[in-house]
């Protein structure tokens, strides 16, 4: 976290070489803190003895097998890609709106997913039993994903006339949808029973909990989609900084840029939170930390994002796992408690230096 | 060259532009000029893609309404009356944006020959939003030229199409970014540039086309363009072209004169 203290308003190059700098230390840091993650929880492991018996080719014991293996390892996964998912969409939600304070929920993924997650988990029920026993679990992340998909594709549509699509249209659009969502999940919030509420209050503050490698294979091709695809869009973002005009002047199909960006982040966004919740604050935090010290150059802030997302959400999973063992806290809780407070410290630090951002 | 065949632009009923002719020659800096609402930056977004027509539009061999952003981008660089920078960029990472946009000289960093040229030599470092509107204006300038560097290479002239360019600078450097766009025009490139400043026009313009009510009123030589009763009749108010000896053209409102 060195970076953080460097001075800001330096010249391109040096920024440059700071970013490259800083995505050597994250992937330093993102290594150490999964490895740490894998070691710690409810169960305590020692890392030595298991390192040990792996490389003198012992049989390690079934019980510690399937706690790394099985449990933590997919969980870690889950987290590095969900942590990277959501601060990537982050950075793209904010080069496409030219707005610091733009999130992924401003294009309905989020409501979206959260309308998806209610109406699973309050009708579940009135599904054919055969069919509700068929997709199980999946339920509920299927609809939040379904859900998500939906209320873009119906954003979109509306705020594209003649092949244009308004960003602007768009953000208004978007405020409408979430009211008329947050109509349709309170009408349905009031009509669900105890259990399940309870089911919909967990699910809202957002979890790891319950990672398995189905889970993973399932969620993870459209997040690694969405990963390798945004970078494919830092010259545009970067163009775009300036402008659609500007930007179309300097060569930038913003139409196509427009339309990938938002299927990035609905690919991205919709299957994190279909497996992981509600887990907000990683698509705002993340980037404006980055920006703070590398600068806002959309080539170096994508990859850092990605890498710092995933290291915040693997370390607040580690904190939400062990401060109440067995139990769990709700990593979104942990996140508010842990996030708020340290990205209050660093606006008061710089709020001489927030012009223009 | 760069061409507009009955250009026509339509906003709801309106016909902003009526069936423009339009030409501009490499070589030259050619001035679009006329009163408020006469047309002029709507003629400039038509020919730069920014707003749907009816008639041709070409830069050279693109035909404006068919060409890919990045074939255009190629060939011209446009500077706008405004450039809102939604993050903290530095002034360096700006310029480098024109330059990666276009063709010109990927080779080497052009960012302090770009910025030495707009008389901003050592602003590299610093922060976009702490320059003032006069010192971003020139940044954005710095940035266009960077895209478009070299006037004219083997596919043929590159164009500089500037909105205002002069508007929010002091005198000493109106005449610097007039004196650039000179100079790139006498490289072999094409300028384009919307004036209100009829004075400036006349002292560094080849070719001037007078705009009012959505039509070209007239184009050709500054001397042939800015005569009393063409000028008069176009803005609404008496004018007067004065010839000072040698041969330099300056224009007074007539109730200076009295």
């Amino acid at each position: 976290m060195t970076a953080l203290a460097e001075p800001i308003g330096r010249g391109g190059a040096e920024r440059a070489s700071l970013a490259r700098r800083a995505s050597g230390w994250l992937v330093l840091a993102l290594v150490l803190v999964s490895l740490a993650s894998l070691f710690v929880g409810a169960t305590g492991l020692s890392p030595f003895a298991f390192l040990k018996a792996m490389l003198a080719g012992d049989a390690v014991d079934l019980r510690t097998k399937v706690v790394i293996l099985d449990i933590r390892l997919p969980r870690l996964a889950l987290g590095l890609l969900v942590g990277a998912s959501l601060a990537v969409s982050g950075v793209v939600m904010q080069g496409l709106f030219r707005n610091p304070l733009a999130d992924p929920g401003l294009v309905g993924v989020s409501a979206g997913a959260g309308l998806g997650a209610i109406v699973a988990i309050v009708l579940g029920g009135l599904l054919p039993p055969a069919l509700a026993a068929a997709m199980g679990y999946a339920l509920v992340p299927i609809a939040a994903f379904a859900g998500s998909w939906l209320s873009v594709i119906v954003l979109y549509a509306l705020a594209t006339r003649g092949g244009q699509t308004s960003v602007a249209t768009m953000l208004l659009a978007g405020i409408a949808l979430a009211a008329l969502v947050g109509a349709v999940s309170g009408t349905l919030i009031y009509m669900a029973d105890d259990a399940q509420l309870r089911t919909l209050t967990f699910w809202s503050m957002g979890s790891l909990g319950g990672a398995t490698w189905g889970k993973v294979a399932a969620a993870a091709p459209l997040m690694l989609a969405g990963l390798i695809a945004a970078p494919f869009l830092a010259r545009g973002l970067n163009a775009l900084a300036l402008g659609e005009p500007a930007a179309r002047h300097m060569g930038v199909d913003v139409q196509v840029l427009k339309r990938v960006a938002v299927v990035t982040v609905a690919a991205a966004v919709g299957s994190a939170v279909a497996v992981s919740g509600g887990i907000g604050f990683l698509g705002i935090v993340v980037p404006h930390l980055l920006r703070l010290s590398i600068g806002p150059d959309h080539r170096y802030l994508l990859i850092n994002s990605a890498l710092l997302g995933a290291i915040i959400l693997t370390l607040a999973d580690m904190v939400a796992r062990v401060v109440v063992a067995p139990a769990e806290l709700p990593i979104g809780i942990v996140m508010a408690v842990i996030g708020g407070p340290f990205f209050l410290w660093i606006l008061m630090r710089r709020r001489g230096l927030m012009m223009g951002l | 060259m760069l061409t507009a065949e009955t250009l026509t632009v339509r906003l709801g009923a309106h016909e902003i532009l009526q069936a423009v002719d339009f030409t501009a020659h490499a070589g030259e800096v050619t001035a679009i000029v006329g009163p408020n609402g006469s047309g002029k930056t709507t003629l400039l977004r038509a020919l730069t893609g920014d707003v749907a027509f009816t008639g041709a539009a070409r830069i050279g061999a693109l035909d404006v309404a068919r060409a890919k952003p990045w074939e255009l981008a190629s060939r011209r660089g446009v500077l706008a009356q405004f450039t809102g920078v939604a993050f903290p960029f530095t002034v360096a990472e700006i310029v480098r944006l024109g330059q990666a946009s276009g063709t010109a000289g990927a080779a080497t960093d052009l960012t302090e020959q770009a910025l030495a040229r707009v008389g901003l030599a050592g602003f590299a470092p610093r922060r976009y939003h702490d320059l003032s509107g006069g010192e971003q204006q020139r940044v954005q300038l710095a940035r266009v030229l960077a895209q478009v560097w070299e006037p004219l290479d083997e596919s043929g002239p590159r164009w500089l199409v500037l909105d205002e360019p002069v508007a929010s600078l002091d005198i000493a450097h109106q005449i610097e970014v007039m004196e650039l766009a000179r100079a790139f025009a006498r490289a072999g490139g094409g300028v384009v540039a919307v004036m209100h400043d009829l004075n400036l026009t006349a002292m560094f313009a080849d070719a001037v086309a007078l705009m009012a009510r959505g039509r070209v009123v007239t184009q050709g030589p500054v001397t042939a363009v800015f005569r009393d009763s063409t000028l008069s009749d176009a803005y609404g108010c008496k004018l007067r072209v004065n010839v000072a000896p040698p041969s330099s053209t300056f224009i007074l409102p007539h109730a200076a004169l009295t």
